[in-house]
């Protein structure tokens, strides 16, 4: 700062005000203002000069008297207070706490005033000498004057809980009195509150829950006893509301959660015929919601609903799986299923707040009891089958999708998904070659649905199913063009040429078929040769249908819908009255179950016996004889004679399923181990097989006895070595 | 909607005496003895009370002054000039006392009423001299 250049006039004067002369002067002073402090305690303030009070103690602060007017204020205020200290013990009964409301009033205004009078002193004497504020001091006179005083303060404290206790058992009190007294005592500084109040409140809180927690739960049901707990629990929050201080709401709720819920959690949850157990089978979501929400204010609430709730699902759902009766239906085993799904996910939904631990808990507990029956697979694929084939008919589009929805759902838990695969690739063949038509954007829509679920592995056998479907279209369409003409009135052939490998085929015996069908095979098969060359057919005459014309004794004309194989039978008729069992096993060739089971449907099905048997009986003999029924009538003229087809698969075909899986699942647990083998170059045992069962999971659960097997084999092929020096370690072999 | 009040200036003889003598009475109003002189101004009591807590007070919190419409301040004479600027302070900001005494009267007097931004002013002006 060059301030050098400027010139700077100081000039000092003599201070102009005078020095107080008089040696009385601060007494008399201090007199005027005790008097008004005497005067505003007594109401009389109204009658006083402020400008006056304020003046003198600016004056006194200002000539250095700052200390005896302190002093005097402290020695008055604590005057006044003793004689109100007084007043309030000599209060009787209920007027204690009215009275004592009354003074802490009188004194905030008077406070009040007597700090506007000090003004001064409180913003210059005060922080310069490290005194306490004039408010503060007042609010410490009170505390120690009136609250701390031996007869007020256990009196206040009884009488304050005494006033608790008589509302918590249904009283009315005031409650605009108890604010205003607890207000004080907050004002007074949280440390008066808490020492003074709050402490002993949650103490005899607890006392009295404890007790009347004891009480309920030996008479009322677990749902009363909640209601009554959830009642507790709201009228202490709103206690807090009304006249505690709100940070007492977070104790005291605790107070009421732990010796009503904690300390009697697991006796309530297990509580007989009206525990959790038997809310969830009664769906009563309003208790299960009531529990949810009072059990997951306490330590370990929620995981002792959920426990219960997943040994209960996981045993309900277990006895379901295994129950003989409901396997018997695969339908109605999945409707089951779906129907439990169903339930607890509104259970979890309304009452549970959609709790994503509480969804896990229901997710693990399906995967774990639906993958205990080893046919979940394929009835949960008999179960589509079901509602594609005619469930759906009518259904809106949205309910088909949310029908799909709910499969996948099924699906997911599946553990086998290559056994399910298996088996939805012969229902899908059923249902595209049984001709009729298919809800083909629902079939299609579940299709991406799989693929989204378990990658395009997983589906291309099943779209090549499709696209064969379509180039069969064509093919037919081709044929029909040069030989239609040719073959005039004659039965019509429609050929669906499968991709081998696409389809579920077996390599079953083609039986005979009636000659005019033969001829007519024969024909497609050197049309379609001659414009695929190199290929080769074979004919699945297990898999076909036929509509036939027939007419019977009566005069009586139907149309028939049966399969390829009835057909065969049906046309045997055609030149002979009876055949026994065996002429017809001999004339057809089909292979003895199937032809058992086609028989069955032709005669033994009422309403579709279009056959009659020797003797009548449900069930087929090798010595039974079979003859036209004459007095066959119906009411439709199309009549569609469906197989008995056993729905679910028989013990043998299970068993060879099984064995076809197993076949299947070898050559993908051999590329899992030559996927992981090539990248990690060394392995020891037990990571292989963990890796491996990680990679497979979502298709099947690798069993570890097989990929020791495939491991094995895939040594023995130079795929792998083991390490010379620890035979545990695996090396591949590029 | 008429916010003017009239305050009564009473000065007091600068005689050294900061009080008469004989108030002995006890209902504290003091004896007029040793006036100097009353001087009566119209002021708006809402602008004084924005800008002083003592003021604001003084109109308010339910003592004597609350309810007159004449409201008496007692000074000394020795103050007036100071008290003129600082009312006049209040209303427009600005002061006439350029001299380092004066300022330190007029700092004074916003001490003693609590007048937040005369005193800024004031300690700026002195600062800057």
């Amino acid at each position: 700062m060059n301030s050098g250049q400027k010139k700077r006039n100081f000039q000092i004067e003599a201070f102009k005000h005078k020095v107080v002369v008089d040696p009385k002067y601060a007494d008399k002073t201090w007199k005027i203002l005790e008097h008004a402090i005497h005067e505003i305690y007594n109401h009389n303030a109204s009658g006083l000069s402020f400008e006056e009070l304020y003046r003198n103690a600016y004056n006194m602060v200002l000539h250095k008297f700052g200390e005896k007017l302190y002093s005097g204020l402290v020695s008055t205020m604590t005057f006044h207070l003793q004689e109100m200290s007084k007043c309030i013990e000599a209060a009787h009964g209920g007027s204690f706490l009215e009275e004592l409301n009354v003074k802490w009033s009188d004194h905030n205004k008077a406070l009040q005033m007597i700090r506007d009078i000090l003004m001064y002193m409180d913003r210059t004497f005060i922080p310069s000498t490290h005194r306490t504020p004039v408010h503060e001091l007042g609010l410490n006179l009170w505390r120690d004057n009136v609250i701390h005083s031996t007869k007020i303060k256990t009196r206040l404290l009884n009488t304050l809980l005494e006033l608790i206790l008589r509302e918590r058992t249904g009283e009315v009190i005031n409650r605009g009195l108890m604010r205003n007294i607890i207000k004080m005592l907050m004002d007074l500084g949280p440390s008066v509150y808490h020492d003074d109040f709050e402490k002993p409140f949650l103490e005899v809180s607890a006392d009295f829950y404890s007790a009347e927690s004891q009480e309920f739960i030996e008479c009322s049901d677990c749902g009363d006893y909640l209601k009554k707990a959830e009642r507790r629990l709201n009228e202490e929050i709103e206690r807090v509301s009304h006249y505690l201080d709100a940070k007492s709401e977070a104790q005291i709720t605790n107070v009421v959660e732990k010796e009503m819920i904690a300390n009697h959690m697991l006796r309530l949850v297990h509580m007989e015929n009206s525990g959790l157990v038997k809310m969830l089978l009664d769906d009563k979501f309003e208790d299960l919601g009531r529990m949810y929400n009072l059990f997951r204010r306490v330590p370990n609430g929620l995981s002792t609903i959920r426990d219960v709730m997943t040994s209960h699902i996981r045993d309900t759902g277990k006895q379901l799986v295994t129950d003989p009766e409901k396997s018997k239906n695969p339908v109605e085993f999945v409707d089951c299923l779906l129907a439990k799904r169903d339930k607890y996910d509104k259970i979890i939904i309304s009452a549970f707040n959609n709790d994503k631990t509480f969804q896990n808990a229901l997710n693990s507990s399906f995967e774990y009891f639906i993958n205990l029956n080893p046919r979940s697979p394929e009835y949960i694929s008999l179960f589509v089958d079901d509602k594609l084939r005619k469930g759906l008919k009518g259904v809106k589009e949205e309910d088909i999708e949310l029908i799909l929805d709910k499969v996948m759902m099924l699906f997911r838990y599946l553990q086998e998904k290559d056994v399910f695969e298996k088996y939805y690739k012969q229902h899908l063949a059923k249902r595209l070659l049984s001709g009729k038509t298919v809800p083909d954007d629902a079939e299609r829509s579940l299709i991406v649905k799989l693929k989204t679920e378990c990658g395009y592995q997983f589906t291309s056998k099943l779209e090549g199913m499709f696209t064969d479907m379509k180039t069969s279209q064509d093919t037919m369409q081709g044929f029909n063009a040069v030989y239609g003409p040719e073959l005039g009135n004659g039965p019509t052939l429609v050929v669906q040429v499968l991709t081998t490998g696409s389809w579920p085929t077996q390599p079953s015996v083609t039986c005979n078929l009636p000659a005019e069908m033969s001829a007519l095979c024969e024909k497609f098969r050197s049309y379609y040769l001659g414009t695929h060359t190199g290929r080769r057919l074979s004919w699945q005459t297990n898999m076909g249908t036929a509509d036939l014309r027939a007419t019977f004794g009566n005069g009586q004309k139907y149309e028939l819908n049966v399969s390829t194989h009835q057909m065969c039978v049906l046309m045997l008729f055609n030149n002979a009255d009876s055949l026994s069992y065996k002429e017809i096993e001999q004339a057809t060739e089909i292979p003895s179950s199937d032809l058992k089971r086609c028989l069955q449907s032709l005669a033994c099905v009422k309403g579709k016996n279009v056959l009659r048997k020797e003797p009548m009986s449900k069930d087929i003999g090798e010595d039974d004889a079979f003859s036209v029924n004459d007095k066959f009538t119906s009411k439709l003229r199309k009549v569609k004679i469906g197989t008995v087809v056993a729905q679910k698969e028989s013990e043998p075909e299970k068993q060879e399923t099984r064995q076809r899986v197993e076949e299947d699942r070898k050559p993908q647990i051999e590329a899992a181990i030559v996927r992981i083998m090539k990248s990690r170059r060394v392995l020891d045992h037990n990571n292989i097989i963990a890796e491996v069962t990680k990679q497979l999971q979502s298709r099947f659960l690798a069993n570890p006895g097989e990929i020791k097997k495939r491991i094995e084999s895939l040594i023995e092929r130079d795929f792998l070595e083991r390490d010379n020096a620890d035979r545990r370690l695996y090396r591949y072999l590029a | 909607n008429h916010d003017e009040e009239e305050i009564p200036m009473i000065e007091e003889s600068p005689s050294g005496e900061m009080m008469p003598a004989n108030s002995d009475d006890s209902n504290g109003s003091e004896d007029v003895s040793g006036v100097i002189r009353v001087k009566t101004l119209h002021i708006s009591s809402p602008i004084l009370a924005a800008k002083s807590p003592f003021f604001y007070k003084l109109f308010s919190n339910g003592m004597m002054e609350s309810e007159q419409r004449h409201v008496t301040l007692r000074i000394n004479a020795s103050e007036e000039a100071a008290l003129m600027e600082l009312l006049n302070f209040m209303y427009s900001y600005t002061l006439t006392a350029t001299t380092a005494p004066a300022l330190l009267d007029v700092l004074m007097a916003a001490d003693k009423f609590e007048v937040a931004s005369c005193m800024r002013h004031c300690s700026r002006l002195l600062r800057n001299l």
